[in-house]
């Protein structure tokens, strides 16, 4: 089972992401589960990634990479048991450090093959966002294995994509960098150069 | 270091409302609530609401005063909704005292749906 880890800071697009990227793994290989772990009793995200027919397992009411590290345990081992996916993708809560849950899955995960980190960034907040929470967006950043820098159509006219992505590179220099816009087609060629590098290099097999 | 303040309803419209009249007013809780918690002009967090009935349904997202995102289901559009169910989280970094938070939240939202009862949910710090 391979792990695509969706971290990134609130409302940077994750959800958008994975919505996209769910549909390209169900296309491809028939069958992809999703971990979502959201703030607050009552889920959004998971409700809405439901809906739209994918197949959900939601951990509810704290941080995975915190006070539920039993219940992410659980979760991921119990689908290992139950679904054998060859995909899983987590999506953890704005304010987690991917460290942390790679941790807790390196631990005590079972049946995982590999780990690939997705940071999702937003463009357009960029700047305040490193100003009012430098030290966040930066340990989720340098955990990357991805940066997926999005909604670069939001960056306003004294934006500056090539600064984010220089201060983004700063931080990380060795993750792979991708700019795009996630509320628009996401092209299949990212999602299949995702699933390469996630599987380690080895090509995606048929469904 | 993180509060959500979580609310959910299900309305009892009368008469109904098309799915652009319930969109505007969902678009508008979300408006002024990016409006009262934003700090250097960005929500210092995500303010999102699904807004569902039967199988239509919509996610409105809003991370900027101004700026709201809407991604609908299939026929949302042509909807007629009588009894929607609105789940909104208003997750905010920045130290905001849970209670204010709370507070303005439940203002905010009596202005824009007057008469109907949201609940509130627990929330949990990071």
């Amino acid at each position: 089972m391979y792990i695509i880890l969706i971290a990134g800071f609130l409302g940077s697009g994750k959800t958008t992401f994975i919505r996209q990227l769910a549909q390209y793994l169900v296309n491809q290989h028939g069958k992809a589960v999703i971990i979502e772990n959201e703030a607050g009793e009552v889920g959004i995200d998971d409700q809405f990634l439901a809906r739209e027919g994918f197949q959900v397992k939601e951990v509810m009411g704290g941080c995975i990479c915190c006070s539920l590290t039993a219940d992410l345990t659980l979760a991921v081992n119990s689908i290992e048991a139950e679904f054998h996916p060859d995909w899983l993708v987590i999506e953890t809560t704005g304010l987690a450090k991917p460290a942390k849950v790679i941790g807790t899955l390196t631990s005590y995960g079972q049946g995982i093959d590999r780990i690939y980190t997705v940071i999702i960034v937003d463009a357009g907040r960029w700047p305040e966002l490193m100003e009012i929470m430098p030290q966040l967006i930066s340990a989720q950043v340098s955990e990357a294995d991805l940066v997926v820098v999005n909604k670069i159509d939001e960056i306003g006219p004294d934006g500056d994509l090539a600064r984010v992505l220089a201060e983004i590179g700063e931080i990380n220099g060795r993750a792979q960098v991708i700019p795009l816009a996630a509320a628009m087609q996401i092209e299949e060629t990212i999602f299949r150069g995702l699933c390469l590098n996630a599987r380690g290099g080895s090509e995606d097999s048929p469904a | 270091m993180q509060e959500a303040v979580v609310r959910t309803a299900r309305l009892d419209l009368h008469p109904s409302w098309t799915a652009g009249e319930l969109g505007r007013r969902v678009d508008g809780l979300l408006l002024r609530l990016a409006d009262r918690f934003s700090i250097k002009g960005i929500v210092p967090g995500h303010i999102k609401a699904l807004v569902s009935e039967g199988e239509r349904y919509a996610v409105f997202s809003c991370t900027r005063p101004g700026s709201v995102s809407m991604k609908p289901s299939a026929q949302w559009a042509e909807t007629v909704f009588q009894h929607p169910q609105i789940n909104l989280n208003v997750v905010l970094v920045n130290d905001w005292p849970v209670a204010e938070a709370e507070r303005q939240v439940d203002e905010i939202v009596a202005q824009l749906f007057p008469g109907s009862h949201f609940e509130s949910h627990c929330h949990h710090d990071h």
